[in-house]
């Protein structure tokens, strides 16, 4: 990465660029701890966006409430110019924002291949009414479907399985079922909570492929990661949340830079190894 | 001892109106807890609504009987809206509390003097089911070969009832193979999940609440026209425990499930308590052990037993798919040592 590269970036980033999540004022407590307290912040259409920082900085609590799973005290968001405060999880995921959970849950009694057409949207058959006397319809449709389905398990290496049900799988292999789902519901912002977390290492390049591969295809994906490699790596733009609070903001590069940032991971019972990268990082880029 | 006789008494036990009422309400059930994994601990409630909506409606208000049935079904609507919608956004405990509560509030409040000028109080109301014994194509005479023999009337309310758990079941297996059904099924795994792929789950599992309980609502009509008369304390919270051995036994999630456990557990129950007539009558049990009154409860203390056994070696049902695994077993050895 050479420093021109990144004022480049830096230009079209306050050119005006499209947003599609903007929020404003968000916070959320539980009773004494400010678990999130964010002024401002933003991810660019488009864009692969990490969002970092140490244990409990906050940013599940900010995903969680971001995508209506759980109630914010303050604070308006947006997304792709609409504002969608307060929306409940389903209809947020209605309107293109998908996301994945920290700690994965796959539907265990459903097969591979159930697990991801459940997430096909706009489904005929899926009101009472329509299961009932829509069959043909959405029987057709249930054809299209699965072999989208497929198309996504094949994806992620999963296709073999595809008959079997999903508590068969291993914790990374369920990490990559929960990935198929959320393409398969076509979203149009796409949050991963560590979705490379237990992933064999083997497979975490291919997941890094897959990942910059639904970004040209035209998804923003907003994720949260540990690994610093993998976040220089894959992302367009870096966000890191301490305390609850936004610390920097930027470049991969600027923000491993960023002293507050390197603070914060210094301050943190994370390992010592992990801020030296970081810091090495910085230096490098 | 006759063992034809403990067979015929069996026999017609699992087959007769009783099995049918029994298999409907766990058609119903199976719906919510087999498939969304609702708790609902008040299928008797359901039952005690439908029966009496319908029998309420015929003798005080004069309905036709095909009124009287749908102000019953409607009642068992009404109920499950009632205790699904304040509750289904919660965790699931909430809902198994209000059922419990209800059905029992319910029975209660049937039976109170207080009530009496609409519900009959404790002794309930006859006469409500002139109408559907007139419709009886069978007559009076006896059907069968032998002793498995079933009344015409009899006949009649089975068939009826059958019919009834046919439909159901029909029903149930055109939904839970739709994609409707895969949503269900999906929330009773992990319901966050499937939010988080923008299915609205709290209309789900109200939807599924509210059909399960017009199925009940539908068994305690016929349970109310089988036994011609209709009072509070026969909707006891004992049926909905008994529609969950019967679920149980048949097999959770199964679409004929509840069907083939209706027929074991009457099968059992029967059987048993045939047999044990027979054996302290004959004196082969004296009389100073076990008297014909101890017969009630020892029969269901042995359809407890068929439970327990079922659940340890057939843990998902007679018409589960697995056996239960090696690893399953050896824990339950490593335990019990
Ligand atoms: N439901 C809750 N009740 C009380 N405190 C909570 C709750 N959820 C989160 N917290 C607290 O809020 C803070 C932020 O937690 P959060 O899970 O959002 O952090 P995180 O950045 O995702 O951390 P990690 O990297 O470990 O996943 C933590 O101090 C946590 O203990
Ligand atoms: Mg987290």
């Amino acid at each position: 990465m050479t420093p021109s590269s990144t004022t480049g970036r830096e230009a079209t980033r306050s050119s005006g660029e499209e947003l599609i999540l903007t929020a404003q004022g968000v916070r959320r407590s539980f009773g004494g701890l400010t678990a999130v307290d964010v002024d401002e912040f933003t991810v660019r259409k488009g864009t692969i966006t990490a969002l970092i920082g140490p244990n409990g900085a906050g940013k599940s609590t900010f995903f969680n409430v971001l995508t209506g799973f759980d109630r914010a005290d303050a604070g308006t968001w947006t997304l792709d110019g609409r504002d969608v405060t307060g929306l409940p999880a389903y209809r947020l995921a209605r309107q293109g924002m998908v996301r994945t959970f920290q700690l994965t849950r796959s539907l265990a009694d459903l097969t591979l291949v159930e697990n991801v057409l459940l997430a096909a949207p706009g489904q005929r058959g899926e009101g009472m009414g329509g299961a009932l006397f829509g069959r043909r319809s959405w029987r057709r449709q249930e054809r299209s479907n699965t072999e989208r389905a497929r198309e996504l398990l094949a994806r992620f290496g999963l296709d073999r399985m595809a008959e079997q049900p999903a508590g068969v799988l291993s914790g990374g292999q369920r990490k990559l079922l929960e990935m198929a789902r959320a393409l398969m519901c076509e979203p149009r912002l796409l949050l991963l909570d560590e979705p490379m977390a237990g992933v064999n290492p083997r497979l975490v390049e291919t997941l890094l492929e897959h990942v910059r591969q639904v970004r040209a295809e035209g998804t923003t994906i907003l994720f949260v990661e540990h690994d610093m490699d993998v976040v220089v790596d894959i992302s367009d733009d870096v966000v890191c949340m301490a305390f609850g609070t936004v610390l920097a903001t930027g470049t991969p590069a600027e923000v491993m830079r960023d002293p507050e940032v390197i603070d914060a991971y210094l301050g943190s019972d994370e390992a010592d190894d992990e801020t030296a990268r970081l810091a090495r990082r910085g230096h490098q880029a | 001892m006759d063992l034809i006789a403990v067979l015929a008494d069996a026999v017609r036990a699992a087959v007769g109106p009783q099995a049918a009422v029994f298999a409907l309400a766990a058609v119903g059930l199976n719906l919510q807890f087999g498939y969304a994994g609702l708790m609902n601990f008040g299928q008797a409630g359901f039952m005690l609504v439908g029966g009496y909506g319908m029998a309420v409606s015929v003798t005080r208000f004069g309905a036709p009987l095909w009124l009287g049935v749908l102000v019953g079904l409607l009642m068992g609507f009404v109920l499950a809206l009632l205790l699904g919608a304040p509750t289904l956004r919660l965790r699931g405990d909430y809902l198994a509390i209000a059922t419990i509560a209800a059905a029992e509030i319910l029975r209660l409040l049937f039976r109170a003097e207080a009530a009496a000028p609409l519900t009959y109080g404790v002794f309930g109301v006859q006469q409500f089911a002139a109408d559907f014994y007139a419709a009886n194509p069978f007559g009076a005479g006896d059907y069968g070969i032998g002793r498995f023999a079933l009344s015409g009337g009899q006949l009649w309310v089975a068939l009826v009832g059958w019919l009834l758990v046919a439909a159901a079941v029909g029903l149930t297996a055109l939904l839970v193979r739709s994609p409707w059904g895969r949503v269900l099924r999906a929330v009773r795994n992990d319901e966050e999940v499937v939010r988080a792929l923008g299915k609205n789950t709290y209309l789900y599992k109200l939807q599924a609440l509210v059909l399960g309980g017009a199925m009940a609502a539908a068994a305690g009509m016929v349970l109310a026209l089988a036994s011609q008369a209709i009072t509070p304390d026969t909707y006891a919270s004992d049926l909905s425990f008994y529609a969950f051995a019967v679920l149980l036994l048949g097999g959770l999630g199964r679409v004929l499930g509840p069907v083939v456990g209706a027929i074991i557990f009457w099968l059992l129950l029967a059987a048993s308590d045939s047999l044990l007539r027979q054996a302290i009558t004959g004196g082969v049990i004296s009389d100073e052990v076990l008297s014909t009154s101890d017969v009630g409860p020892i029969r269901l203390a042995l359809v407890g037993i068929a439970l327990i056994l079922f659940m340890y070696f057939r843990a998902g049902g007679l018409l589960s798919r697995r056996a239960p695994t090696p690893t399953a077993k050896a824990t339950v050895k490593a335990e019990a040592e």
